[in-house]
């Protein structure tokens, strides 16, 4: 009886400095920054027409085929960046309407893993989730007999 | 009688010894001589009949076929010592086979799946909100179809 109670204050240390332990590993991973991504952003005027394609966009061109079939031919590049960035830091380009577009990638999301990206151009603002490496678009501003489409792209950083 | 003349037969033939006949009577030698010499005449027309006919002969085609044969026996001891892969396919049992052929399959497998050119994103998109003060927005997408990417259309009313 005696030895158990000498030992019952061992076990109850012992059960606190693992707890300290565990908790001491895994609080940096809990707690630790969200990994940088690369946003690329692609602003591409697209037209009826005669086909044409910028060779910029070859890497491209399944996802432009599938996602847009025959609604346009001719697809030209008016701008692309591609910035490695911290969540929070807004990649912007200016649209050759004037209009400032900005994609801000805002961490990834802790059950599948997702990228979340905020879009600001104008008034309109939108916020999506997409897979890593994934690319979705925006589109329908008018210009020079043609659409704008911007293809935002963003891409976790592996290092 | 017919006991005497079948040994003075497989004398001449050579199945016995000549000292068979010291054992037998002259006439019983000069049988043997007699049908020694028939054999000869009948082993020269043989022949000639089937040099004349195409026929090989008999004794040069065996030893034909013998040096063949013993060729043949010894490309295959070579080849067994040779033969890598012929060699362990043949020596190894089964237990070690098997999971040689499942770990190159395992390898090959993962080459294709790593290797063979650009992996397909997955563009599936989820539009969690959208805001704008004018104009019309709709969002274009085929959650069945993740290399489509989604389209975010924001078109001003006015430009229709």
């Amino acid at each position: 009886m005696q030895c158990g109670r000498a030992r019952e204050p061992r076990t109850v240390l012992a059960w606190m400095a693992g707890a300290l332990i565990i908790a001491g590993l895994t609080a940096p991973v809990s707690a630790a920054a969200d990994p940088k991504a690369t946003v690329s952003v692609t602003v591409i005027l697209a037209k009826k027409g005669p086909p044409h394609l910028h060779p910029a966009l070859q890497p491209m061109w399944d996802t432009l085929r599938q996602t847009f079939g025959e609604k346009f031919a001719s697809y030209d590049v008016h701008d692309q960046t591609s910035r490695k960035v911290d969540p929070g830091t807004p990649v912007d380009v200016m649209l050759p309407n004037g209009v400032k577009f900005s994609a801000t990638y805002s961490g990834v999301t802790p059950d599948k893993g997702l990228l979340r990206v905020n879009v600001d151009m104008g008034d309109f603002q939108t916020k999506v989730r997409i897979h890593d490496g994934g690319v979705f678009f925006q589109a329908g501003q008018k210009h020079d007999g043609g659409t704008l489409v911007v293809a935002v792209r963003a891409t976790l950083d592996k290092n | 009688m017919f006991g005497r003349k079948r040994d003075a037969m497989r004398v001449a033939d050579g199945d016995l010894p000549r000292d068979v006949l010291d054992a037998m009577g002259p006439a019983d030698r000069d049988e043997a001589a007699a049908f020694a010499d028939l054999s000869a005449v009948v082993r020269s027309a043989e022949a000639a009949r089937s040099q004349a006919a195409g026929i090989p002969d008999f004794e040069m085609m065996f030893a034909g076929v013998e040096a063949r044969v013993a060729a043949e026996r010894r490309e295959a001891a070579e080849a067994a010592q040779t033969g890598w892969l012929a060699g362990m396919v043949h020596s190894r049992p089964l237990w070690v086979l098997a999971p040689a052929g499942a770990m190159i399959m395992a390898v090959a497998l993962g080459w294709v799946l790593t290797s063979g050119g650009e992996a397909r994103p997955d563009n599936t998109c989820f539009v969690d909100s959208y805001d704008a003060d004018k104009g019309s927005i709709f969002v274009d997408q085929d959650p069945d179809d993740p290399a489509q990417a989604t389209v975010i259309w924001v078109v001003d009313e006015e430009e229709g």
